[in-house]
This record gives structure tokens, sequence and C-alpha cells, in this order.
């Protein structure tokens, strides 16, 4: 037997074919006898008949031996594959090992990149997309009143309420709910609990039916049959030991008891009304069962089916227009409007942030891939020559990808499993970071988990990036004419311009994208910044508050409630401390403000029905020395101000430069609509307090003395000093305020009470969370962007060592060698850096456009930050490697390969 | 040849390879003639019969093929005996012999076989 050439091993490149062989097998023998007999001396004509004569049946013969070929093919193939398979693991797995760089960072790069945006996207999901849990959501609608001229949502009063309810079409049923909280009575003590008052069909129109018991019937909602209450779940777990016998007990709310008549799904969650425990009928009394300025109710609608939002909109609409003309003394401007149930709930998680968020992440799996692509690529193309010499060992095409698809399968699969890690912990830790109170107003309690919909779909991105990169190189080895291959030197491949241009199309995407994420990052936080460290108008420091709300039965009058408020402001004042304690109707960042409508005395209006307003809050004379907000003019209140003594104002700045420009506004006077129309006079200008995280200022701001306007519900403030030095933690002093409390009369409890600090936290909190995602994120688009570059350069000046070697022999010095890549790096640099400056420049003002609340910085200087954070993370990237290889051993580095 | 004996015949042709192949690796062609001549064609009529009998046996494992080149520079179908094959090689001859030796006695005899009594 000849020794057979290459070539001819490779006819059956595309696996065996038994047909053709039995063919060319037959054919030999016919032609190897047909010569024969020629040679005894036929002609060839009769030689050939003769041959086929000996031969038999050709086409029955050929067709058995095709039939057994390919049974017995079959027989072999199937274990064969399985053990082909688990030997391309095996190699793979060694392949890898042997280069672990190369491995861990593809996995680290794209568990990032999978998991980061895996995660985002949930909470996003969780969030915003899914914030509406209650069956068809998109039939929900939110509605409120407008005022027309303000051009501002206002609260809806309960005889609109019933109008609406009574007059539209469109909806199957329109609810009403108030927040309320009451004073829960138990055997030792009295407790605060978050409420809300519902309309009887509340539940039907969200849907929602309690586990236990039923929900609210109509008659409930009638006044003297509305003791009745359902619970949520953990009030129901932790306060009644999740007993059924719960159903049917009381419960003392407010002085009065109620029946617990259902428990709701553990899962239920209404984000608008916070984590509220107790629910109960919707049963006003006279006053404000009657009085269409009474304004205290938020409305949510289930739409019939096919019903738009617009049309229900305008339906709303039509009937505020009727109802403004038939009773215009109160509903004169009073429009009404609604928006889709998730869109409201997305106005109050920050729609808009976490798109951007969304969108950062999106830009960090792209970065990811194209760094894992950027590293396959050199990884396949630097296996060109082993794939030659395996082609010329006699591997199947089919097998040489197979095993470039089987390692690229083993990153991924390494990937995916240390993404799912980073996206589980990063889902946990985001709302982790969320503190406890705030979650109330978060769907689902600001609860996520990882969403494994959208784990897959990060995953199939990367993986498809990773067969591209991965896969088509292989392809194109394994067509490679192997004896040019052979013959090159291994580096001779990597060096071919297309390929060169491929990467740093890569690598160049990669600095754009990092650019303008970082640029983006780099502007929000700056915005965001902006939030909290704006001028407040006072100092939080070590300010305690707490609230507390009397029973109104008990204190009706408000002589009573004055009293009441001072002698417990007086009882918790500590004797030695020349401070004492102040009392306000509101504290700032508490969540709720007042308002009033006023007139400027001698100021003539064009319609009396048309007053400016004004926020509005009665505080005690300590309130400012508390909050050491400044006093600019004239005096704070004293304790001549009293119930007897003439009505007295402070306003803000903000008030006097809109109403009083150029004028002393001491002495002037001011009716407030809030106190009866009555007249009062400014006596003292003070500095703007910032009510809440909005960052703007030029809110103008009415102050009267509580002992002039006191009311049933009140904030303590107190800045207790530190006696001894060490500075007194203000929440010790808690429990001595209660006892103190509780001997003036047990039975109003203490609430809300939280450090003046922690109140400004929480009102940053969700600025602060997006701030820090986002600046982590930054980050990581950083790092990722500085090892795609480091790979690239590390690589080619790893492909041009012999080179450097020949220059540094041929006497080029150290410097030089090194401006050389320097100037490779600038270039990358550079196209990579300027189209993300333009990318950036449109995103900064994309970003303005979309959040008109915050104050965005100016564009130039974040993105000259960007620009020097990437220029110096790029040319130390490339300046590295290239130190190395500069300082290498002439001699070594022409040997290299 | 009738086909009443067609199996005798098919047992006879696999020992029949697997001893021609037993000499070294070779391809069909070269097979068949072999056989013809040592059995003055008795045994194979139509050459073709003796493929998918090589096909067969290759199956079995007796036989694996490769393709090679043949004397006169041709692409053929080489044929060489497994490590199993040589087995049963050795098993086929034997039990051939211990048959021929019985046979040929029977056929050999010159006295009527004797009846025992039971």
């Amino acid at each position: 037997m000849a020794r057979v050439p290459i070539w001819r091993r490779y006819l059956r490149f595309f696996g065996p074919d038994v047909g053709a062989d039995v063919h060319d097998e037959l054919r030999f023998h016919l032609e190897a006898k047909t010569s024969e007999l020629i040679g005894q001396g036929r002609s060839p004509e009769e030689a050939r008949r003769e041959a086929m004569r000996q031969f038999g049946d050709v086409t029955q013969f050929s067709a058995l031996c095709r039939s057994l070929g390919e049974g017995q093919l079959r027989k072999i193939k199937w274990t064969d594959r399985l053990a082909e398979w688990w030997y391309d693991v095996r190699h793979s797995a060694r392949a890898l090992r042997r280069a672990p760089w190369f491995t861990v960072v593809a996995v680290t790069t794209l568990a990032a990149g999978i998991g980061g945006a895996t995660s985002m996207f949930s909470l996003v999901d969780a969030w915003i997309i899914h914030a509406v849990r209650f069956p068809d959501p998109q039939q929900l609608v939110f509605a409120r009143s407008l005022d027309t001229r303000r051009g501002r949502e206002i609260t809806v009063s309960f005889p609109d309420y019933a109008d609406l309810r009574d007059r539209s079409r469109q909806f199957q049923s329109l609810a009403a709910w108030s927040f309320d909280s009451y004073t829960l009575s138990l055997e030792n003590g009295a407790e605060r609990v978050a409420g809300a008052k519902v309309s009887p069909n509340f539940f039907a129109t969200l849907s929602v039916q309690p586990v236990l018991g039923r929900g609210f019937i109509g008659y409930e909602g009638e006044r003297g049959r509305h003791q009745v209450a359902i619970v949520s779940h953990g009030f129901w777990k932790a306060r009644l030991n999740g007993e059924i016998a719960a159903i049917g007990s009381k419960l003392n709310l407010d002085g009065e008891p109620y029946t617990i008549v259902g428990v709701l799904p553990k899962d239920f969650h209404f984000t608008l009304a916070g984590r509220v425990n107790i629910w109960t009928p919707l049963a006003p009394a006279y006053e404000d069962r009657t009085r269409r300025q009474a304004r205290f109710l938020q409305l949510i609608g289930r739409m019939k089916p096919g019903v738009t939002v617009a049309q229900a909109r305008q339906e709303l609409k039509t009937i505020a227009g009727v109802l403004a003309a038939s009773h215009p003394d109160s509903n004169l401007d009073v429009g009404c409007f609604c928006i889709s149930l998730r869109d409201e709930v997305g106005r109050h998680t920050g729609d808009q942030i976490m798109m951007i968020v969304f969108a950062v992440t999106l830009g960090l799996l792209l970065i990811a891939c194209s760094n894992v692509a950027n590293l396959l690529l050199v990884r396949a193309l630097a296996r060109k020559r082993q794939a030659a010499i395996q082609l010329s060992l006699g591997a199947s095409r089919r097998r040489l990808v197979r095993q470039a698809l089987v390692e690229t399968l083993s990153v991924f699969f390494m990937a995916a499993v240390a993404g799912a890690l980073v996206g589980w912990w990063f889902t946990d830790f985001s709302t982790g970071f969320i503190p406890y109170e705030n979650r109330g107003y978060l769907p689902n309690y600001g609860e996520a988990s990882l969403n494994w919909t959208v784990f897959a779909f990060a995953l199939a991105i990367a993986l498809l990036t990773g067969l591209m990169s991965g896969l088509a190189p292989a392809l194109e080895n394994a067509r490679t004419n192997v004896v040019s291959v052979l013959k090159e030197s291994g580096s001779a491949v990597l060096q071919s311009p297309k390929v060169k241009r491929l990467r740093l199309a890569l690598v160049t995407a990669q600095i754009m994208l990092a650019t303008i994420l970082l640029s983006s990052t780099v502007i929000l936080v700056k915005g965001f910044r902006e939030i909290w460290s704006a001028p407040m108008g006072f100092d939080s420091s070590g300010v305690l508050t707490f609230a507390l709300a009397l029973d109104e039965r008990q204190y009706s009058d408000a002589t009573r409630q004055r009293i009441f408020f001072e002698s417990v402001r007086d009882a918790i004042a500590v004797p030695q401390q020349p401070l004492k304690p102040a009392i306000a109707r509101f504290v700032p960042f508490g969540g709720n403000s007042g308002r009033t409508t006023f007139r400027v005395q001698d100021q003539q209006l064009t319609d009396p029905r048309r007053l400016p307003s004004a926020g509005f809050n009665a505080v005690s004379p300590e309130f400012f020395s508390a909050l050491r907000t400044p006093v600019l003019v004239g005096r704070i209140f004293e304790s001549r101000d009293t119930q007897d003594g003439p009505l007295v104002a402070i306003v803000n700045d903000a008030f006097v430069s809109q109403y009083f420009p150029g004028k002393n506004p001491i002495g002037q006077s001011v009716r407030l609509s809030r106190i009866k129309d009555s007249s009062a006079e400014i006596v003292g200008v003070v500095a703007e307090i910032r009510n809440d995280s909005d960052p703007h200022t030029g809110y103008p701001q009415i102050y009267v003395p509580f002992a002039q306007e006191p009311s049933a519900g009140a904030y303590l403030l107190l800045r207790p000093q530190s006696t001894s030095g060490a500075a007194a933690k203000p929440l010790d002093l808690l429990p001595e305020i209660r006892r103190r409390i509780a001997a003036l009369d047990p039975r109003q409890p203490v609430f809300d009470a939280k450090t003046l600090d922690d109140r400004l936290n929480e009102g940053f909190a969700p600025f602060r969370i997006v701030s820090g995602i986002l600046v982590w994120f930054g980050l990581l688009a950083l790092s990722l962007a500085a090892v795609g570059v480091y790979g690239v350069v590390a690589f080619s000046v790893s492909q041009q060592t012999r080179e450097i070697g020949i220059r540094a022999a041929l006497g080029a010095g150290k410097a030089r060698l090194l401006r050389m890549f320097l100037r490779q790096g600038i270039v990358i640099l550079a196209a990579g850096l300027l189209p993300g400056l333009l990318g950036s420049f449109a995103a900064g003002l994309a970003l303005r456009s979309l959040f008109e609340e915050i104050v965005l910085p100016g564009l130039v200087p974040p993105l000259l930050f960007t620009a020097a954070i990437l220029g110096v993370v790029v040319l130390a990237a490339t300046l590295l490697p290239a130190r190395k290889a500069a300082s290498m051993d002439p001699l070594l580095a022409i040997r290299y390969e | 040849m009738q086909k009443s004996s067609l199996d005798v015949v098919r047992g006879t042709l696999d020992v029949l390879i697997l001893k021609t192949l037993s000499w070294g690796a070779m391809h069909g062609y070269a097979i068949s003639q072999a056989i013809l001549r040592q059995t003055d064609e008795a045994l194979l009529v139509e050459e073709g019969a003796l493929y998918p009998a090589l096909y067969r046996m290759e199956g079995k494992g007796w036989l694996e093929a490769e393709w090679g080149v043949s004397e006169n520079n041709r692409r053929a179908k080489y044929y060489r005996l497994t490590f199993d094959g040589r087995r049963r090689l050795r098993e086929e001859m034997k039990t051939w012999t211990h048959y021929a030796e019985a046979v040929g006695k029977v056929l050999g005899a010159n006295s009527k076989p004797q009846w025992e009594k039971a």
C-alpha cells in the first residue's frame, strides 16, 4: 500500500458519504477487472461486458452495501459524537486554564455586563413596568381636581367626588380615598398607626378580594355604620397573631370601637397610600360631606373595557365644567383630570431616573460585549496556526469550528453563573439600600428580585456577540490554506489590515460609549448633588422632631389644644437649657405642609375669587431659633403674641420680593383666608426654609404664631444641648419624653419621631440611591473601557515585540519607542473620544430637557472632566505594556515569537 | 450454486475472506481474484457478492477498511483483519476442520453404520 497524500484524506470533508464510497469501490473493481481482461487480449468493449457479467447485478449489490454501511455509520456516530463533545469540553477547559488572564477578564467583564444589566432591568421592571399589580391595570386611572388657573393638581371634595361618580359613564367604578392615621388604644398606652379612609367600593375598584373576611359594603359609607375596619396582612400577622378569630374582634381607633371585617392579601400594596395598616370606610361628617371647599380626597377609577384614558379624561373635564357652572363660588377654575395609575405611580418613583439608569446599564452591557468580542477575536485569530496544524493532522473542519464553539460557550457558561450572582447581589443591595421608611411609597415595598427572563435576554445578547466574535474567525480558520499559514510566522496573521481595523473599531466604540456613559453620569450626579447641597435655610443637626395628634373630642377647641401643646413643651424642656422646645404645625421634610390663600391689604384684585396663595405654618416663638434660621428684618414671635393680642405674621424673603418688591414689609398686613380672613400684621422676615427635596427656591411662605392659630395635630422640635461636652443623641431622649407626655395624658401617643437629619436623609434618599448606583456604573464603564484599551494595546505590543527588538538593536532609545506606542494610544483615544464627546453633548441636552425639576450643571465642565479621566486611563493603559516592551532585552525581543 | 445451500456458502465465503486477509491488507478486487484462483471459481460465482459480505463483516468489527492507493496508483478501499477478525478466523477454521472431518468420516465410510440397541 502506497503512502496516502494528504489531500486524498479530505475527499470526504463533510463527513462520510457511504453511497459515494460504495460507488467508488465497485467501479474500481470493474475497472481493474476490465483492464486485466484487456491484458489477456480482449477488446475493451468485450472486456467491459465480461467484467460486468462476472460481477453480477451491480445495482443490487451496491444497494445492499449502502444499506449495510449506513446502518453501521449510524451506530458509530451516536457514541462517537458524545465522546467528541466531551473531549472538546475537556480540551477547552484545559485551554482556558492555560490562558487564565483571558478567562478571568472575559468572565468578569461579561458577568459585570450581564449581571448589571439584568439587575437594573429587574429594578425598572419591578418599580416601573409592573408597578401596578392589580388585575387589568390598564383600566385603572388616578384622578384629581385641577386648579386650572395655577395649573396645579388639587385634591377632590366629597360632593365633587359624588357628582363625578354618579355622572360619569366611562367608569365601571370610581373610588375615593384619603390618608389618615389613627390612635390605636391598647391596654398599656396608645400608638399611632398609618391608615386610610376609602369609599366602600375602593377594593372592588382595584379588583382586590380580602383573603379573610369581606370587603366594605355600600352602606358602610354612611356615618354611624362606618365603624368597621380592614387590616393589612402584616398588621394581622404582627398585631392580631394571624388568628382567624381576629375577624369580628374590635379595634379601638381614635377612641371608637371598630369591628375588623377583613384581612387583605399579603402582596396587596397600594403604592400611592404608602404603608397602610388599617383601612376604614370613608364616611365624612356633615361639614366635609357637603362643603365643596373641603378638598381631601384622591380618586381612583376603573374604566369600562375599551375606554381610553383620553376619553375618561375628557368626560371628567366635562363634568367638572358643569360643576363649575353650577357652583361658581367653590368650583370656578376647578377642573378634573386623570392619568393612568401606572403613570401616577411612575411619577412618584421617578420614571425618568430609572429609565436613565437603564440606558446606562445597557451601554455598560454593550461595552462589556465589545470587550469580550475583542478578546475572543484575538484568541481565535491567534489560534490560526494551531488550527492549520490540526487540519493538516486530519482534524475535520467541523471539528475545529466546534472546538471554538465549545470554548466560547464555556466562557459564557461561567459568565452566566457569575453574572447571575452579580445580578442577584446587586438587586438585593439596591433594594436593601433604600431606607425602610421610604419603601412604603415604592411599589411592592421596593422589593425586587432578579428577573430571569431579563437575565436570559442579557445572556442572549452577550452570547450573540460572543458567537459572532468567536465563531466568525473560527470559520475563517477552518477555511485557511494550511500550507500558507504554516509557512507564515504566528504573528503575521493577526496583523492583517482587516482584523486590525475591526479591533480598532471595537475599541474605539468602547471609548465612545464610555465617554457618553461617564459624562452623563457626571452630569446627573452633579445635578443630584445640587439637590441636597442647596441651602436649606435651617440647621438640621441635632434637632429632634416628633408629632402629636390630639383626640379632637377631648381637645375640641383651640384653647385646650394650645394649652396642651404648651404644657408638653414646658414638660419636656430641660431646666438648665435656655433654648426651649418649639411647637410647629409642620416641620421641614415632614412630608406635609400647609397652604393658604391671602390678600395683601391695599392691593386691588381683578377677581376677588382668585387669590394668591403661599405656604402656611403656625409656629411657636422658639421655632426659628431651634432651626437657626436667620431672621432678616424685624422680629420673631414673642410671648406677647397671644390669643388675645393682635394677629401677627412672619413672611420669608421670597414672599417679600414677590408681593412687596422694594417696599418695607414690616407693618403691612395680609388677610389670611385660612384664619377666617382675619388681617395679620407682618412683624418680621426670615430666610426661606426648604420644605422638601425640590432644590428650587422662591416659594413664598407665611408664618403665624401657634398660640394664635393652634391645631389638634402639631410637631415639637427640640435641640438638646450636650451638658457634659459629649454630643447628646437626640433620639436617646425619646423614652423620657414619652414618659413626661404620658404623665400629662397617657392617651396621646408620640409618633413620627425622627431627627431632622433623618428626615433630610429620607427626603434625599431616592436621589442619593440613584446617584450612588450611577457612580458605580460610571466607574465600571470606565474600568471596562480601560481593560479594553489595555487589551488591544498590550496585544499589539506583543505582536510588535520583534520589531521593537530590531529597532532597539539598531539604536532606537526607550523614549523613542514609548513615543511610538503613545502615538498609537492617542490615535485610539482621539478616535473614540471625539464622537464620544459629541454624543455626550447630545445626551447632556436630552438630560436637561428630561429633568426640568433638577438644576443640571453646565455641560462643559463635566465633559472636560470626562475627557480628562478617559485620557489618563487610556494613556495609562497604553504606556504600561509599552514600557514593558521597550525595556526588554533586544536580543530576546528579536527571538520573541 | 443452489438456493438451499446459500447459507453454507455465505459462511464459507466469510471464512475465505478472513483467511485471504490474514496475509495482509487487500482491496476488494484483489480479494475476489485470490478467492477465485484458490477455489477454481467454485465458491464465488458472482464477484459482486463479495462486497455485501465485506460490508457485513466490517459492521461486525472483524474487518476495518481504509481508503488507500492501489498498485497502479488508483484510489482503492483496503480491508484488513482486526483483532476480533483474527480470533474469528481461528474459531471458524477449527469449526471447519471438525465439520469437514465429520462429514469426511461419514462420506468416506466403507461399512454400514450399526444401530445400537437401547
